[in-house]
């Protein structure tokens, strides 16, 4: 793989809920194109560090500094103002919720849905826009036949499908998921994930995927973070990290998948 | 050709006078007396002053005597003058610890010093009709009146819990000048000061649904307050003129206060304490005092780090809805014509049906 | 002016503030600026927000014509006027050109307005994405960040459901290219009046208590897209009475089996042309 330029830094963050820890001191660089796996178990930090990186909470302490321009310095997301992070938001990043009733607009259709983030960028003209929403729902493999049905009487999978579309239509730099597949059967989270890898890899978007899923993890990362009590534990490439952990509990994290 | 109706200035006068003659009594019936309102249809009163927001017995009466005792439209005539009044002073925070008690109960404790005062209640009526009002023979009643003490002081219930630090701290004093809802509009995040002054001047049935939604569980944590106090009697207001560099008393006024014990808050490493819930309104209004201090504690939902997941602790749905004077008006504007727009809409539908009947046709 | 009562109802300092409002509404077009609304003896959604903004910048040589659905004659108008005359004695007329202030419940008069005149506006509902987005914390944010995708949308899927956009009336606006502004429910048929008009056109919605204000010679633009641009009503039909087919109408119905007739909305503009 070609190092490509830096697209995110994250150090020393820390978040604290009144008096008890979320994460602590958590540091690591991803590039462009690059995908960062998160796991550990439920109450481990992961999801609060997901938080903290996409804007949602402001951590207590520590740097979080994104590539808004390639042109220019990294910037430290704490210090932008609520606009700018909401620009970001609709445009450069993308969360994809594990309920994708969370990240969709079930009264408005799936093209609507997609369109929405077109439209930050394209306003003027209505075939345009539903052009690009028919071309991500081809990417996406869903059916172009459904783009004017409502997504709450999709199928699990077809939701996720959508909000994927949604999110990569404004062609982010950033795309966090939280347990995308979560939820989801496994025949349906096999396929999901394959469309996942296609088109991640096709846009060289960079991704951070959290889960508990060692299998999801092991198959669309490159890199991981294992995470305990809020703290990172071990990390280092995917491969490594499984095939040959380090730290005790890592090794019973492997252990436990490899029992299954 | 065809002439538009005409005739709305005629139709307001005509409607003006059916209704004046409706109060009218047709029979021999003697005018109601504002005095007799006062006096024999107290809790009416009492609501209207509380809701049109002014402390007035008198106007009050007179405005229920004018809407023919529909009481959210003598709340909103009474409302409507209200504004018309020149502000020429705050008074400072009246001390409810040093009320002149007609009513004061606890249900969280069985003793309490200064004693539990049981006041006049319906509680403890059964309800059956008193066939005996019928023929309005009633005699008046002027000898059971007890006198309350004015040497004893009662303590308030909450402050024990409070002094053994069992109970959240009543913030001292606002930082700021209090919010005013009758000159500055809505503002969100809303503080306490905000809302707890609309919550009083609210649609007590509103009020009423709401608190009792939140006790069924449509809530937020506790589902079972306590009623730590209840008091009802006479306050002094005062006022502080800077020039006089002194309080004086400009009156007493009526209102009902009650204290909520809710379930606690704390963390592994923060101590637990009671939460609480405040209510007050202006006259004999215990039964919205106790809706308020419930609706209270869930507005404190978000303050409380709490998932906000019903209505009653979402401010914006409970304070944009709760007020009667705004609700009734503009529900019943559906009442004004809207030819205009549906003329709109009819097109619309029209145009509409004729592409897809069309289109059908032409499969 | 009745006992009791300040010239035109509000005291003094009220309508000192609700001017500043306005200044400040006419400063930024189409910004809804929250004041300090006051109960008023009609009910709110009946036109307080106008009356309020009337009220305040009304003096003893105002001309005040009021017009409900375009007509002078509906009762919701004539119960305006009346207030007005009752708490300052003004003169009213139904004259469009001799209006210094007109308050206006849906409609915006057929006669072109002039410099000298003020448009008041009755609003119920200020906010244009209020449907789209319920809370007004986030509203707020939307409005101040520019993040106006959310109306596109609404727009789109309209298109895409429908084959056109079915918005009627409260068709929204952009104002000098900046905020998304609600036109109050006026049919679309009056959006391109509103475009750099001459006269001031001032905006109350009582309840909600926000003042906002269109400056004369403001760009006022309808939202569409390119490929589907903004179109105003028609009708196939004359108005029965003057016999335009150039004015909003109203559909009658004349009889026991349901016959329609149209006439015009506004009922000064149908009386002129007959006459002339």
């Amino acid at each position: 793989m070609i190092i490509k330029d830096k697209i995110l830094e994250v150090k020393n963050l820390t978040h604290y809920y009144g008096e008890q820890v979320g994460c602590e001191d958590i540091s690591f660089d991803l590039y462009q194109g690059e995908i960062l796996g998160i796991v550990g178990e439920s109450g481990s930090g992961k999801s609060t560090l997901l938080k903290c990186l996409s804007g949602q909470i402001s951590p207590s302490q520590g740097i979080i500094n994104f590539c808004i321009d390639q042109n220019q310095p990294l910037q430290d997301l704490c210090k932008i103002s609520e606009q700018k992070k909401r620009a970001l938001m609709r445009k450069e990043w993308g969360i994809v919720q594990q309920n994708p009733r969370d990240g969709l607009r079930l009264r408005v259709s799936a093209g609507g849905n997609i369109a929405e983030r077109i439209i930050n960028e394209e306003i003027k003209n209505y075939s345009n826009i539903r052009h690009k929403a028919l071309d991500w729902m081809d990417k996406t493999e869903m059916e172009k036949s459904r783009i004017d049905d409502f997504p709450l009487n999709f199928s699990g999978g077809m939701q996720q499908r959508l909000q994927i579309s949604k999110i990569l239509s404004s062609n982010p730099k950033l795309v966090y998921m939280d347990e995308p597949t979560g939820g989801l059967d496994v025949s349906v989270q096999a396929k999901l994930l394959d469309t996942i890898t296609i088109i991640v890899r096709d846009l060289n978007v960079s991704m951070i995927i959290v889960s508990h899923d060692l299998a999801v993890v092991k198959f669309l990362t490159d890199k991981l973070l294992v995470m305990k009590s809020g703290m990172v534990v071990e990390s280092g490439l995917t491969d490594r990290v499984l095939d040959d952990p380090q730290h005790s509990y890592t090794q019973l994290l492997t252990s436990s998948i490899l029992q299954v | 050709m065809y002439v538009a109706v005409k005739g709305g200035e005629k139709a307001i006068k005509s409607s003006i006078d059916l209704l004046e003659q409706k109060r009218k009594h047709i029979s021999a019936n003697q005018d109601i007396q504002i005095s007799q309102l006062i006096e024999q249809l107290s809790f009416a009163v009492d609501r209207v002053l509380s809701e049109g927001s002014l402390y007035d017995k008198n106007l009050s009466a007179l405005s229920i005597k004018q809407a023919q005792g529909d009481l959210v439209e003598a709340i909103f005539i009474l409302r409507a003058y209200r504004t018309t009044l020149e502000r020429f002073s705050y008074s400072v925070p009246i001390d409810t610890s040093s009320m002149t008690l007609k009513r004061r109960i606890s249900a969280t404790y069985k003793d309490i010093p200064g004693g539990q005062i049981l006041g006049p209640t319906f509680d403890y009526t059964h309800r059956l009709l008193d066939f005996s009002l019928l023929n309005g023979k009633e005699t008046s009643n002027k000898k059971n009146t007890p006198k309350s003490d004015d040497n004893v002081f009662f303590p308030r219930v909450m402050e024990f819990l409070n002094n053994e630090g069992l109970m959240e701290k009543e913030i001292e004093k606002l930082k700021s000048k209090p919010f005013d809802i009758t000159r500055e509009p809505m503002k969100f995040p809303a503080a306490r000061d905000q809302w707890l002054q609309i919550l009083s001047r609210s649609d007590e049935g509103f009020l009423l649904g709401l608190s009792y939604s939140a006790i069924r569980g449509f809530g937020s944590k506790g589902t079972h307050p306590f009623v730590g106090e209840i008091r009802y009697g006479f306050v002094d207001v005062k006022i502080f003129p800077e020039e006089l560099g002194f309080e004086i008393c400009v009156g007493e006024i009526e209102v009902s206060e009650c204290e909520m014990v809710d379930q606690f808050e704390g963390s592994k490493k923060k101590a637990p304490q009671f939460t609480r819930g405040y209510g007050l309104t202006f006259g004999y209004n215990e039964r919205k005092a106790m809706s308020i201090s419930i609706i209270d504690r869930a507005l404190k939902s978000q303050e409380y780090g709490e998932e906000i997941r019903f209505p009653i602790q979402d401010q914006e749905f409970v304070l944009y809805h709760s007020d009667n004077v705004e609700a009734q008006g503009f529900v019943s504007h559906l009442k004004l014509p809207h030819y205009v727009d549906f003329q709109g809409e009819l097109n619309l539908i029209r145009e509409l049906r004729k592409k897809i009947l069309k289109k059908n046709k032409d499969d | 002016m009745i006992d009791g009562f300040n010239f035109a109802y509000l005291d003094e300092a009220t309508k000192r503030m609700i001017r500043r409002t306005i200044l400040k509404a006419i400063c930024i077009p189409g910004y809804q600026c929250p004041f300090g609304g006051r109960e008023m003896p009609l009910a709110y959604g009946w036109g307080t927000g106008g009356i309020q903004v009337t009220a305040s910048i009304i003096g003893m040589n105002d001309t005040l014509k009021v017009i409900d659905q375009g007509a002078d004659d509906t009762t919701n108008a004539i119960s305006i006027k009346n207030f007005f005359k009752k708490v300052c004695k003004i003169k009213t007329t139904e004259v469009t050109e001799n209006a210094t202030i007109i308050q206006t419940r849906h409609r915006i008069p057929e006669k072109k307005l002039s410099e000298h005149q003020i448009l008041v506006y009755q609003v119920p509902q200020p906010e244009p994405l209020r449907r789209l987005e319920p809370k007004e914390q986030e509203t707020r944010k939307l409005h101040a960040y520019e993040e106006y995708a959310l109306m596109h949308v609404k727009l789109y899927e309209e298109i895409s459901h429908y084959g056109s956009v079915i918005k009627t009336y409260a068709y929204p606006v952009r104002t000098n290219r900046r905020y998304i502004t609600d036109p109050s429910p006026t049919p679309k048929f009056d959006n391109p009046k509103m475009d750099f008009m001459e006269a001031l056109q001032l905006f109350g919605a009582g309840r909600e208590r926000r003042i906002y204000a269109i400056p004369p010679y403001t760009s006022v633009k309808s939202l569409d897209f390119e490929d589907h641009p903004f179109e105003i009503q028609t009708w196939d039909e004359r108005c029965d009475i003057c016999g335009s087919n150039n004015s909003y109408l109203d559909e009658i119905i004349v009889n026991d089996k349901g016959e329609k007739k149209f006439i015009c909305s506004d009922t000064n503009y149908c009386e002129k042309n007959i006459k002339t």
